[in-house]
């Protein structure tokens, strides 16, 4: 028995050896890392080299209380790999560039119509970097939307993300990519990926986040305005807080939506081009009105709302189709609902410029709000 | 005791949802995955139904001891030597592969030996318990970590990012003829099972398995297949799954915890998926052992009364894993294990004859 706890007591002491090596970063203490917030890819200035890599770093500060704003330090460095590119700036400074907080990637809207492959390899290949990362095309250089430092940024938030995480600001004008979703969408066929684009403001004090791009292969990304970019934010992500505006000859009636619900399919019938049957039910309250209204009429307000969204959805679907990009995902839905073959795919290629659509809405009003 | 095939055969399926078979099934994604996992599911519960049934006829005996008692030694000596190197290989391919994960995706700066060191120490000691303290161990591990489990599988499901239409995709490649590898890649989460040729020792009283738990059987391969090969699509996409080298990674790093301790969910997944892969490579080596035990054993090696075969035999394993953690490539480690996946069949023919052959023997 004695023999038994001798061997326990061995182990046991071999187990709390092993805690004192486990110092949990590494081996390397976490006051001799770097925290990089947000990556930045530009075009090289210097034709010699391919790309202009911008790091963000998060500076540690001692309390809250004492920090009178957020302190970032900013390092670029111009070669032709990224990786390259930070290994240099690892000698620009004392400590281990940390990536594991890492939660932007900023590319310069310039940079998006190259081989997205070559330069996503990194990002992809490194395992620390996170793949819940938001990617972003950036005007007029990544740089200096890193380089930003909102007046409204606190002490420990970064502005950047807050845009983008569902916490802080919470607008259907701001379109969300992680990382993994423009992974997909870049190297899968079938579906094009809409990147936000975030801009800033002359003095640098603001980011300014309400339009996007659509990424193409081979071609400079389409760009979405505002409204483009609100009307399909809301219709493929359900985002919240999207008001709409209907108005005929004399009323106009400003919806806030509450949810949109989108359901589409592809039909291939004999001797008519094939269409895509697009049903969308909405609900929506009334946030404002030209004139009183009546909840006898709601049906006659539904109608009104159901006419004027689907031509606002069928001019975006034909603008999409006329660019020929498709961010919805339709060349997707028809691989998802055929057997495979060698050629689903470029047999839908020839057929998304002669689809027709057939667009369907259903909006129910639930309230007119306090006032009739 | 009924419940603990149970847990034999979850270990070793869920440790599997991360290790190699998800590469290879993904691999296949327009070669035939499908169908293979389809047979693989039901060529494994065939031999899931075969194992058990062939011994809840002989409750509380283990495989070498049945065949001491009807084969002559020169043809079971070398039968435990090739199932003892089976075993050891399959525990031995999921800790090096684990090991290889965390390096990459936890700590990029250390070194692999510091890295696999731990997991060595902590598995010897595992392999060196009684065996019936290893099944209750694997108990302890699945209720501890099991709700850990299910709370990050149910997170993973309902996350906003999954693309249906990447599975529909996925599923409209059916009409394949099934692969080799992959149907092997599949069997294999069946394999758990097999760990009874040892465990049955303890299994004192008589199992009953009818269609009800085969039926419950089916029903975790299916989830547990389903899981391994949709998720990672349906999050990373169809067209270009197969370049991920750990495609569960990096599945389990697209998913976001909002309002989470940690906002990763792929430290959470990693905690739940190691513990339940210790206690599966321990097994696995403590069967490896025991089996070795039964062809080598030094009498004269004593030390206090204690015989020291099984630390020598936890030595050689430690060692021999160490140095291939840090000899194999990424790409040795995933041809290694298709390799052994692929021979598999060969080793059920084996195990099927050799029991076949002792029920002869008992006839006689």
């Amino acid at each position: 028995m004695s023999q038994l706890k001798k061997i326990k007591f061995i182990a046991m002491s071999i187990i709390f050896f092993f805690t004192t090596i486990l110092s949990g970063c590494a081996f390397k203490d976490i006051d001799k890392r770097t925290f990089v917030v947000g990556i930045g890819i530009d075009p090289a200035e210097e034709s010699s080299n391919k790309y202009k890599v911008t790091l963000k770093i998060a500076l540690p500060i001692g309390s809250i209380k004492q920090a009178s704003g957020p302190s970032y330090a900013y390092m670029s460095h111009e070669s032709d790999t990224i990786s390259a590119a930070i290994r240099i700036i690892e000698t620009h400074t004392d400590k281990v560039i940390d990536f594991g907080h890492t939660k932007f990637i900023a590319i310069s809207e310039n940079l998006l119509k190259e081989d997205l492959e070559t330069f996503m390899d990194y990002f992809l290949r490194r395992g620390d970097i996170q793949l819940v990362a938001w990617v972003a095309a950036a005007r007029p250089s990544a740089e200096h939307i890193l380089k930003t430092e909102p007046t409204t940024e606190s002490a420990a938030s970064v502005a950047l993300f807050n845009f983008f995480d569902g916490n802080g600001t919470d607008s259907p004008f701001i379109i969300t990519t992680y990382l993994y979703e423009f992974r997909r969408a870049v190297l899968g066929k079938g579906l094009d990926s809409v990147l936000p684009l975030v801009e800033s403001n002359k003095d640098g004090t603001e980011l300014i986040i309400n339009k996007s791009v659509v990424v193409q292969e081979k071609k400079d990304p389409l760009e979405l305005t505002s409204n483009q970019t609100q009307y399909f934010n809301s219709l493929i992500k359900n985002a919240s807080g999207y008001s709409y505006k209907v108005s005929n000859d004399d009323l106009t009636l400003l919806l806030d939506i509450i949810n949109f619900k989108v359901k589409f399919k592809i039909i291939e019938g004999k001797g008519r081009p094939p269409r895509v049957d697009m049903k969308v039910t909405v609900v929506a309250t009334v946030l404002e009105s030209s004139k009183r209204l009546s909840g006898s009429k709601i049906d006659e307000y539904n109608k009104l709302a159901s006419n004027d969204m689907k031509h606002t959805t069928m001019d975006l679907l034909t603008f999409f189709q006329e660019k020929e990009v498709d961010p919805f995902g339709f060349g997707l839905r028809y691989r998802a609902t055929r057997l495979n073959d060698k050629n689903t795919y470029d047999k839908w290629k020839g057929m998304y410029p002669d689809l027709e659509f057939d667009v369907k809405y259903h909006v129910e009003i639930k309230s007119l709000g306090a006032i009739e | 005791m009924n419940r603990f095939i149970y847990y034999l055969i979850a270990t070793h399926m869920i440790t599997n949802i991360v290790a190699n078979v998800p590469k290879i099934l993904l691999d296949k994604n327009d070669k035939g995955a499908i169908t293979s996992m389809i047979l693989g599911v039901f060529v494994g519960l065939l031999m899931t139904y075969i194992v058990i049934r062939y011994f809840t006829n002989s409750p509380g005996k283990d495989l070498p001891e049945l065949m001491k008692e009807y084969m002559s030694k020169w043809f079971y000596y070398p039968i435990l030597f090739f199932f003892s190197i089976v075993w050891y290989t399959a525990g031995t391919i999921t800790l090096v592969t684990y090991t290889f994960m965390l390096d990459l995706f936890l700590t990029p700066e250390m070194a692999i030996l510091t890295m696999v060191m731990p997991f060595l120490v902590i598995v010897s000691l595992g392999v060196l318990m009684k065996t019936e303290n290893i099944l209750h161990s694997t108990e302890i591990m699945l209720v501890l970590f099991l709700p850990l489990g299910i709370f990050v599988f149910t997170k993973a499901y309902l996350s906003k990012g999954i693309n249906w239409d990447y599975v529909k995709i996925a599923i409209m490649h059916i009409n394949h003829l099934p692969n080799y590898s992959a149907f092997t890649g599949s069997f294999f989460m069946f394999f758990g099972v097999v760990n009874i040729i040892v465990f049955n020792k303890y299994f004192v009283k008589k199992l009953s398995f009818g269609f009800k738990h085969i039926l419950l059987v089916g029903l975790l391969a299916i989830t547990v297949l389903f899981t391994t090969y949709f998720l990672p699509i349906g999050l990373g996409g169809f067209d270009d799954i197969d370049k991920l080298l750990y495609p569960w990674i990096s599945t389990t790093d697209s998913i976001r915890m909002k309002f989470g301790i940690i906002e990763r969910l792929v430290f959470l997944f990693m905690l739940f998926f190691i513990t339940i892969s210790l206690s599966t490579i321990v097994i696995q080596w403590h069967i490896a052992a025991k089996l070795l035990e039964k062809v080598i054993y030094f009498k004269r090696l004593n030390w206090k009364k204690n015989n020291l075969t099984p630390y020598l035999f936890v030595i050689v394993f430690s060692i021999c894993a160490g140095t291939l953690t840090k000899t194999v490539t990424d790409y040795q480690l995933f041809k290694l294990s298709i390799s052994f996946y692929n021979i598999l069949p060969v080793f059920f023919l084996i195990l099927f004859l050799s029991m076949w052959a002792v029920k002869r023997g008992a006839k006689s």
